[in-house]
């Protein structure tokens, strides 16, 4: 018979990014059912819709989270942008796209360099971010912040990024791609990688629709669910985009997913830069929202997708403004996977949702 | 050797290259010219209008109208150059450098010499005494109209026939004129 | 398309469950659901959001309900609605019955019941503490406030004993 332990796991952990509890009930060493527990961020953001007007709120909403902050922007300003009826100039729609998929890089290359570490492989995780740091050094050159880029509001964007600028973008993310192809090999290939991730922590794709996992937890699983299937904004202009799916399901998938999702992000940023029509990039915005309308707006964060839900009230102020974040919606998943699997494989399958608590948590 | 060792090459490369990191403080740190550090003001240049106390999303900033400075609160200051891009004179412009540590929080409050206050506080007389001539002069002006209203109608009433009279009193009744007299009682 | 172009559909919070088990067998996809602040009228409006990713179309389904009714859980339906029922319930005090994990108010630690509801009203708080054997225990809401934050044990309790900069006696 079996011995029941509880186990804490959390909220302080090397792994976790941001803090999350999850109690896990072990029979032995295999991990029988785990419970979550968050709200140690929580900051009650969507309180401060009536203390801040709707166009003061999109620098709180940038400070959801550090890692999506500029899909927070996006997704904040898209969802404004449709209640009022606003339509943005199309170089600002480009403009937003390409910083929006070099955030995704960005993102997926700190979770890259979090999941060395949380196998052990702390060269891997110093390299991965090493990469990651010449994305923060374009973002500082071309909006002045590294993670916080005050770069996207409700109109368009704030100032224009100059053609040779985005050459250069485009320039030093090609100069980037040999080391990024390296640490790429050395995740998908390599030995002592392959036995902590392959045939972990799986999950079906039945499953996953189940649990409406979003994002590249679930294209891990095959179902290739994906908001830039929709081909809005600047999305529409690309020649051909499938999102990236594997059949695995398990965490190496997830992990392939996303390193192959950098790659794809190189891919479009280079596509959008060579297409990208001049003109304005910021419309004035006049009037309020009215009293009554709604909208709600999706976007893909790196992390799944993101719904924006806004209301306004008639007044300068909106009404409500609610933010679901992917991680949310994949927790109950993740809980799912840790059925059955090793305490040992407990902090790696956490890590393979990209738990992101504080845009959970708001 | 295929699946162990994949980063042999970048660890050699990065063995023998300098590091990634800057030895900081010993090394200065290069910012480039957009980086947002803090803000900071050109007091001499600002109108006091209070556009970016109005916007500043954590509430930071402080104008002094009567007294003409501008403060901020620099350790509630997030960065985001919402009051320079929203000031009407740009006296407000973003440094690189980071706000310098301190032992304990103090609000910055930017003033006046006295000369400066004196010429400001000068220009600000001269210009409520101009409104002040402006207001008086239309005062006068809606005087004299009324008057010389006044003045036909009694004419009026003086030479006239009743249709004449009652024509004009209508005329004067709108302008509430009491002199307007028998013939205005009527018409009321 | 330009912008996305969601439905609103006013409902009554009954019908949800009927709606939930549709929208399932369709084969659509569960986004969210929350709660808005009383209206003028004092009904607190709940949103349902579904999503059909082969017509790519949003859906959310509106009811008002009274500030502490309760309506269903969709999380038989749809597993991973707890997450959302609970945060409803404690920011908003919704009640969702049947709840796959019912966290009975404790999924967010939050010092005052509904902070959500009346933003302004001066709610009184109560202390929240972690700890106690893995329980998460709330003492009761009537209990005395607790007073201002923890205080610096280093930092001199009365300004009289702070040390003067200056070195200058008193009275001067």
């Amino acid at each position: 018979m079996a011995k029941k332990t509880l186990v804490p796991f959390g909220p302080q952990h090397p792994v976790l990014p941001e803090p999350v509890h999850l109690d896990l009930v072990l029979e032995d060493e295999t991990v029988v059912q785990a419970v979550p527990q968050v709200g140690y961020v929580h900051r009650g953001l969507e309180n401060l819709v009536d203390k801040r007007d709707f166009q003061q709120f999109t620098y709180i909403a940038e400070r959801i989270c550090g890692i999506c902050s500029f899909g927070h922007s996006m997704g904040y300003s898209q969802a404004v942008e449709n209640l009022m009826g606003i339509e943005v100039p199309e170089r600002a729609e480009y403009l937003r796209v390409i910083f929006h998929e070099m955030s995704r890089m960005h993102s997926h290359l700190l979770w890259l360099g979090l999941a060395a570490d949380a196998f052990g492989f702390e060269s891997l995780f110093m390299h991965s971010w090493r990469l990651r740091e010449r994305l923060l050094d374009i973002f500082e050159r071309t909006t002045g912040g590294r993670v916080i880029l005050n770069f996207c509001i409700p109109g368009g964007v704030v100032h224009d990024i100059e053609n040779t600028e985005l050459e250069a973008i485009v320039s030093t993310l090609r100069g980037m791609r040999e080391d990024y192809d390296q640490i790429a090999a050395t995740f998908l290939d390599d030995a002592s990688v392959r036995s902590r991730l392959s045939g972990v922590g799986y999950l079906s794709k039945a499953d996953a629709r189940t649990y409406g996992c979003v994002g590249p937890m679930a294209r891990a699983s095959g179902w290739d669910v994906d908001v830039r299937n929709n081909g809005l904004g600047a999305y529409s202009a690309l020649a051909d985009f499938k999102p990236v799916t594997s059949q695995d399901g398990d965490c190496y998938a997830r992990c392939q997913v996303r390193v192959e999702e950098v790659r794809q992000s190189i891919d479009i940023i280079t596509e959008l830069a060579s297409k990208i029509p001049d003109g304005e990039t910021l419309v004035k915005i006049k009037g309020n929202p009215a009293e009554g309308a709604e909208s709600l707006t999706r976007i893909e964060q790196p992390r799944g997708e993101a719904i924006y839900y806004i209301k306004g009230n008639g007044t300068k102020f909106l009404e409500r403004c609610r933010v679901r974040t992917p991680t949310s919606t994949n927790i109950p998943g993740m809980c799912a996977t840790l059925g059955g699997s090793d305490l040992a494989d407990v902090p790696n399958i956490v890590l393979t949702i990209d738990p992101c608590i504080s845009c959970s948590e708001r | 050797m295929s699946g162990l060792f994949k980063l042999g090459k970048m660890t050699l490369q990065s063995l023998f290259s300098k590091p990634a990191t800057v030895a900081y403080p010993a090394e200065p740190r290069e910012y480039y010219p957009m980086t947002r550090g803090q803000v900071s003001i050109d007091i001499a240049a600002c109108i006091q209008c209070g556009t970016c106390e109005r916007g500043c999303p954590t509430g930071c900033l402080a104008v002094d109208k009567a007294n003409y400075t501008w403060s901020i609160n620099r350790y509630q200051c997030v960065q985001c150059q919402h009051c320079v891009r929203s000031c009407p004179v740009h006296c407000l412009t973003m440094r690189h450098n980071y706000t310098e540590s301190a032992t304990e929080k103090h609000v910055d409050v930017y003033g006046l010499t006295p000369a400066q206050r004196a010429v400001k506080d000068a220009e600000a007389r001269a210009r409520a005494e101009k409104q002040a001539k402006a207001r008086e002069a239309a005062l006068a002006k809606k005087r004299a109209k009324a008057q010389a209203e006044k003045g036909g109608a009694e004419k009026a009433a003086g030479t006239g026939a009743a249709s004449a009279a009652k024509g004009g009193a209508g005329t004067t009744a709108g302008s509430g004129d009491a002199s307007g007299g028998d013939e205005g009682a009527r018409n009321a | 398309m330009r912008f996305q172009d969601t439905k609103f559909i006013q409902i009554d919070a009954q019908d949800i469950l009927g709606i939930a088990t549709a929208k399932r067998a369709d084969d659509w996809r569960f986004l969210e659901v929350h709660a808005n602040r009383p209206n003028k009228e004092g009904k607190v409006e709940i949103v349902w959001s579904f999503f059909d990713d082969r017509a790519l179309q949003a859906v959310a389904y509106e009811a008002f309900v009274d500030p502490g009714s309760s309506v269903d859980s969709l999380s038989g339906i749809f597993p991973c609605a707890f997450m959302f029922e609970n945060e409803m319930h404690d920011l908003y005090d919704i009640t969702v019955r049947n709840i796959s994990l019912d966290y009975h108010g404790n999924f967010y630690q939050v010092t005052c019941d509904a902070p959500m509801m009346d933003r302004d009203a001066d709610k009184p708080r109560r202390t929240v503490s972690l700890g106690n054997g893995g329980t998460y225990a709330t003492t009761a809401p009537d209990a005395p406030v607790q007073g201002e934050a923890r205080q610096d044990p280093a930092a001199p309790a009365h300004e009289d004993e702070r040390p003067d900069a200056a070195g200058a006696a008193t009275g001067e």
